[in-house]
């Protein structure tokens, strides 16, 4: 089979020659939970899936699949041993329940005649196999499958199935526009403006779906959100733009208000010298630079030449001015001075005293200089150094000789808007957003003020807001990211946060989606710092860490827990994590790792000697001890899944199930009491959970659950070891419904690495994958997202690796609408 | 503080504002009969006063044991979780038998938290998702937001002890979405809580960095309105240019920017000389101290429906399914994991405690609205407040015979002091359509109403 990745180079373009219809089931494989444990109950959902064509593209076939038993055999041989082989078993022994209208467990096996639709479908397949190998399914009271069917059934299923090319389907889907979170917008400010913002803790909550608070379908937008957008705008915007108009100055000191001298006398609203003297008043002035000094003066004038008046900076004169005018019409003098930030003193002198009493003129005898007002104003020119950095940075361009205002708004428009829209902006764009800078100068504000409102605007608007990528055919045809949006996307998975310059400038040249230099970017992506953000934002989501704040264990119990401990804890799992990622270690060692990162806290809390441990911070440990190795041995799981008063082996189970397995148990019956609630934890709810098992509609889903959550017996509400409970000692023995059988965390962990590695694999692929692009999984994905966990699995990848592959593959890169 | 004025008071606090209120928490209010300042307003010009509401939510459900009096009519008696309402009987009726049949399964299987939640002010039935396509119906709340919200600065006020979760799914496949909002503008609209004191003042009465001087809040003001018009442009032009789903979004958010322009005006229209600076100091923040924490926020609603802010909010004690402990009254264990009673007499005393706490707290409210003078009457008495759960029986999550009590005669339209019984399966809904009618709204139903219930209105 020839292997034709079917990409026409460019973006926004029809795919291939020769596309063909093909029918595929357009349910979302999200609703269709198979509910086998417990069988016999209305349908989930009652809908009826649509049958609809769908575009496909080519033999499209992602490598390393047609390998194994598979090969060999042409499309048309499996298509016919399925026809008549395997479909009629199930026609035979399943049908009855799961057909018609409303089908059992909303699982309808007549749409899946065609092998193509079981092929599309695998992931589903997958877990009808599974119950039909714990022998669930078909459940006791209904028709028999034989022994021989059910091993043809499993051998096709489990062994076949997974070995046939994903087929002739595009494995594109629709991607509704995603807001920022609290958490990628927060990081875009800094890597846009170079500011660190703390959102203040009102900022609306992002809802989560999928297990993401970054899917587009549930980010939502509230008038308060978009409030505190403003408001943060605002904020954000005066700490990166300096407007000198904040520190100007309009100070007016009347002359009666200078402190009197020897031969100065205040009179209304002025103050005469009679003698040679200095009138001074101490001013703050906010920051170095050029003010402007007016005064209002007049004098007595006598002799020979006018008054003269000088002007004092410090203690030094600085400038002087003939005071012609006279009380009739007072005149205003003008100085401009640079001033030193700070207190200042400043004032005015009277310099030629003239005094003649014999002149017969009388007023003729007697010169004296009279001062008004003094106002300063300023600061105009100050000393670019004074700006923050954030300002130097954003004001790619400012006025001067040669650029006008406008020019200069024009070009930082071009640079900023571009980098906060995460592409180039349209004429038009830019029009408008300059429009607001027209309105804003011409009301008189500053150059500076200006350039505030435009920043404002773009970061309330909803290009800044929303990742939009450009709008799909809506006849179904799949497209192609654009270079800019698929720079957008790949920086918002790996960094929460904005394309770098790097990225921009690849994607302006096109070269960005080019298969090797995208590889050669994701990897410096993902070893750049900001590749934290996986495990700050990824990580702490997947393993649902923020949870742990609602727990509050009880105090009097547990009089250890406290606030720092409880960020000790969630801190020593990032760290893990964190180590494994970066080291591009195998994601066993998730499970199996005998290192991990202790404070002393944590270390006292476990018990394990603090001596290697310094007073503060955390420290990689090499643990000896057989108790504390592995994710499901750390404080913060085992705490989170914890009552307030005591463990819960069930919440324990459901976690490991649902967030390490890809194997969410379905909810209890309506109306069957949780079964915790029923009792207090004590030695015999082992017993009497065992007994609950009985019941064929728990028994499926407990098995597994209570296994696990009993393996972990030997750690209470807060993750500290003990050996026994309420004075009983504790067994921590559980098999799985394999018959695998374990005895504590240790052997629970290292079972789920030998005997469902598969799973754990596949389930982290997922959760990547959803947080990737930011919608729950289609069924178009199944194929994608199996094809990458089998690959995992088999090449033992890292983290790295996974999101490497995840970047490349077409749900990531493509869209098609619905 | 009589001997400092308010205004350095609040200067010292860091809240100088120029608000639109009277004199506030000292008793008197916009409405209050010779008050100057309401004679600008619309509505009193009638002597009437507006019908306020406000809806009370509490997770869970109730031990109905300790809620259902025996008798029915005026002659009730009060069991203990209504105990701290004592003073107040004549002031309440307790409804029994109201259905909320949004919140029965009815074929999706589990997940009563959630839905009973989303369903309590909608009787809509939320659509099973754990992420796309989120569906429920709009709220009364909203509705009578949206038909008298013009009327006052903020349409509606949403205030909740706890803030949305944000990971997993909460409720058996079912959103956080749905069981962390009971208020919906639209069906698929939840609007988000305020659950810090501090920021519902400031979303009420301006915030901090209004402090500035009159002419730099002026130009803040101008400046956020030419934003707010480009934004609004842009908005428009971008969602011509998109897919539906995406319009969807869109339209959430130009919706957003159409609120957030009116209240700009309204702040406005609303600037109030200085001397109507309350003495109402603005909070620092949450109290960790879960009373403490939900008295602030009464006081401030209490502020909010005096100062004729806003006419109608929510309110959640918690998040529905919410497994908190109330160490604070004794009880260790988590809310939810305790309301799986099991019949366990212990488990059943402890959430009639709870349920007995939320009252108490309640009743802190009451006495706020009743501390204010409204004419002849207090604001208590001129509000309808809906208080229940969306659940009955916690351990069955049974959704019929809800708890379900109002407070109020909502300015002299609804009864008070009565237990009236009224037939099994009698949506809750009925109930709102009674409140939509009284408010003067024209709606035909909310979810699944089937007409009002004219026994809870004064005749």
């Amino acid at each position: 089979m020839r292997l034709v990745f079917a990409y026409d180079g460019r973006t926004r373009k029809g795919l291939l020659e020769g596309d063909v219809y093909w029918p595929i089931m357009d349910d979302t494989f999200a609703d269709r939970t198979v509910q086998t444990c417990c069988k016999k109950r209305a349908p989930y959902r009652m809908h009826r899936q649509r049958l609809q064509p769908v575009w496909i593209i080519c033999l499209f076939v992602w490598p390393g699949l047609v390998h194994g038993q598979a090969a060999g055999k042409s499309a048309s041989q499996f298509a016919d041993l399925w026809k008549n082989h395997i479909f009629p078993i199930l026609e035979n022994s399943c049908a009855d329940c799961h057909s018609g209208d409303q089908p059992d467990g909303s699982l309808d096996l007549t749409l899946y005649s065609d092998l193509q639709q079981a092929v599309a479908h695998r992931r589903e397949w997958r877990r009808i196999a599974e119950r039909v190998r714990n022998q669930e399914m078909p459940p006791p009271d209904s028709l028999e499958l034989s022994g021989d069917d059910r091993a043809k059934l499993l051998e096709f299923v489990e062994k076949t199935l997974p070995e046939i090319p994903c087929g002739h389907l595009h494995h594109a889907g629709p991607v509704t526009i995603r807001r920022l979170t609290r958490y990628e917008y927060k990081n875009t400010i800094r890597d846009l403006l170079g500011i660190e913002t703390e959102l203040p803790d009102d900022f609306p909550k992002d809802e989560a779906g999928y297990g993401f608070d970054n899917i587009g379908d549930v980010l939502s937008v509230s008038p308060l959100l978009l409030e505190k957008y403003l408001t943060a705008a605002e904020f954000i915007v005066e700490q990166t733009v300096f407007d000198p108009a904040r520190l100007r100055i309009e100070k007016t000191i009347r002359g009666d208000e200078f402190p009197p001298v020897d031969g100065s006398r205040a009179i209304e609203f002025g103050h005469v010298l009679t003698t040679r003297g200095e009138l001074i008043a101490r001013m703050e002035i906010p920051a170095d630079g050029l003010y402007e000094i007016e005064v209002q003066a007049w004098g007595d004038q006598a002799g020979d030449e006018p008054c003269e008046m000088g002007l004092i900076v410090g203690s030094k004169q600085v400038a002087k001015a003939d005071v012609k005018a006279t009380d009739d019409e007072p005149g205003i003098y003008k100085f401009t001075r640079k001033l030193r930030a700070g207190e200042n003193r400043i004032g005015l002198s009277f310099n030629n005293d003239f005094y003649d009493p014999d002149d017969p003129d009388r007023r003729q005898r007697d010169r004296n200089l009279f001062v008004g007002n003094m106002r300063i104003t300023g600061p105009s020119k100050l000393n670019p150094k004074l700006f923050p950095e954030s300002h130097r940075r954003f004001m790619v361009a400012s006025p001067d000789e040669r650029t006008t205002p406008r020019q200069a708004a024009e070009r930082i428009l071009a640079w900023q808007g571009a980098r906060a829209f995460r592409r180039k902006l349209s004429e038009h764009e830019s029009s408008r957003l300059l429009k607001l800078f027209d309105e804003t100068i011409s009301s008189g504000a500053t150059f500076e003020a200006s350039m505030q409102v435009v920043l404002q605007a773009i970061l309330v608007s909803p290009h800044f807001l929303f990742k939009i990528e450009d709008p799909v055919p809506t006849d179904g045809t799949p497209s192609r990211l654009s270079d800019f949006e698929l720079a957008t996307a790949i920086s918002f998975f790996t960094w929460s946060s904005m394309p770098d310059d790097e990225l921009f400038r690849l994607a302006a040249t096109g070269k960005l989606s080019e298969s090797k230099t995208l590889r050669e970017q994701v990897d410096r992506m993902l070893n750049d710092g900001r590749s934290r953000a996986l495990i700050d934002n990824f990580v702490e989501q997947w393993l649902q860490l923020p949870r742990l704040a609602e727990i509050d264990p009880d105090p009097e119990q547990f009089p250890g827990f406290n606030a720092e401990l409880r960020q000790s804890m969630i801190q020593e799992t990032k760290l893990l994590v964190g180590d494994i990622f970066r080291n591009d270690l195998s994601l066993k060692t998730l499970l199996t790792a005998d290192y991990s990162f202790l404070n002393r806290d944590l270390a006292e809390h476990y018990g394990v000697s603090t001596d290697r441990i310094p007073a503060e911070g955390f420290v990689k440990i090499q643990l000896d001890e057989e108790t504390r190795n592995g994710l499901l041995t750390h404080a913060s799981f085992l705490t989170m899944t914890s009552n307030p008063t005591r463990t819960s082996p069930v919440k324990r189970g459901k976690w490991v199930l649902e967030n390490l397995l890809l194997d969410p148990p379905p909810p209890a019956l309506p109306n069957v009491p949780q079964l915790e609630s029923q009792a207090e934890l004590t030695g015999s709810l082992r017993e009497r959970m065992e007994q609950h098992r009985i019941d064929p509609n728990c028994a499926g889903c407990h098995r597994k659950m209570d296994s696990i959550g009993f393996a972990l017996e030997n750690y209470d509400a807060i993750g500290k070891f003990r050996t026994e409970d309420a004075g009983l000692e504790i067994d921590s023995n559980g098999t799985f419904p394999d018959g695998s059988q374990f005895q504590g965390a240790r052997q629970l962990q290292q079972t789920i690495v030998d005997t469902c590695y598969d799973d754990f694999v596949r389930c982290l692929v997922e959760k990547l994958f959803i947080y990737a692009i930011g919608r729950g999984p289609l069924p178009t994905d199944d194929c994608v997202i199996e094809g990458i966990a089998r690959r995992a699995v088999k090449e033992d990848y890292s983290f790295k690796k996974i999101i490497v592959v995840i970047v490349e593959s077409e749900p990531f890169q493509m869209r098609a609408s619905r | 503080m009589t001997n400092i004025s308010r205004r350095t008071a609040l200067r010292g606090l860091g809240t100088l504002v120029a608000l639109p209120w009277m004199e506030a928490m000292t008793g008197r209010s916009l409405f209050a009969a010779g008050n100057s300042l309401a004679n600008g307003l619309r509505h009193v010009s009638t002597g009437n006063s507006p019908l306020r509401t406000a809806f009370f939510y509490v997770p869970n459900g109730m031990h109905m044991t300790d809620w259902t009096p025996e008798k029915t009519g005026a002659d009730f008696e009060l069991k203990s979780i209504l105990h701290p309402l004592e003073d107040f009987r004549s002031k309440i009726n307790i409804l029994s038998g109201l259905t909320l049949n949004g919140a029965r399964a009815l074929g999706d299987g589990p997940g009563d938290h959630a839905r009973s939640g989303a369903a309590f002010l909608t009787g809509a039935h939320p659509k099973k998702t754990d992420g796309a396509g989120i569906h429920n119906g709009p709220s009364i709340d909203q509705l009578l937001a949206e038909h008298m919200g013009n009327e006052t600065r903020l349409p509606s006020l949403e205030v909740g002890m706890e803030s949305s979760a944000t990971s997993g799914n909460c409720d058996s496949g079912y959103s956080c979405v749905y069981s962390s909002n009971i208020s919906w503008r639209t069906a698929t609209t939840p609007v988000a809580k305020d659950f810090d004191p501090a920021s519902l003042f400031d979303r009420l009465f301006g915030s901090a960095d209004e402090l500035e001087s009159k002419q730099a809040s002026a130009q803040r003001r101008k400046n956020r309105k030419s934003v707010l018009d480009y934004v609004r442009d842009e908005t428009k032009i971008l969602h011509q240019h998109l897919g539906s789903a995406d319009r969807n979004k869109l339209d959430e958010y130009l919706y957003s920017i159409r609120e957030v322009e009116s209240r700009l005006l309204g702040t406005d229209k609303l600037d109030r000389p200085e001397e109507d600076v309350p003495d109402y100091p603005r909070p620092a923040g949450v109290p960790r101290d879960y009373a403490e924490h939900m008295k602030l926020l009464a006081d401030i609603m209490t502020l909010a429906f005096q100062t004729d802010s806003t006419r109608t909010m929510s309110f959640m004690f918690a998040n529905e399914g919410s497994n908190r402990s109330y160490r604070e009254i004794g009880v260790k264990h988590g809310h939810h994991e305790i309301s799986h009673h099991g019949n366990n007499e212990e488990k059943q005393k402890q959430i009639s405690q709870i349920n007995q706490f939320h009252m108490e707290l309640f009743r802190y409210f009451l006495d706020k609205l009743h501390s204010v003078q409204e004419g002849e009457s207090t604001l208590l008495d001129n509000t309808l407040i809906v208080y229940g759960s969306g659940i009955a029986d916690g351990n069955r999550h049974d959704h019929g015979g809800l708890p379900i009590m109002t407070v109020g005669s909502g300015g002299g339209r609804f009864v008070t002091g009565q237990h009236l019984e009224f037939d099994k399966e009698t949506p809750l809904t009925n109930l709102y359509m009674s409140i939509l009618d009284q408010a003067g709204s024209q709606a035909e139903s909310i979810g699944d109403s089937t007409g009002k219930l004219d026994q809870v209105l004064r005749g």
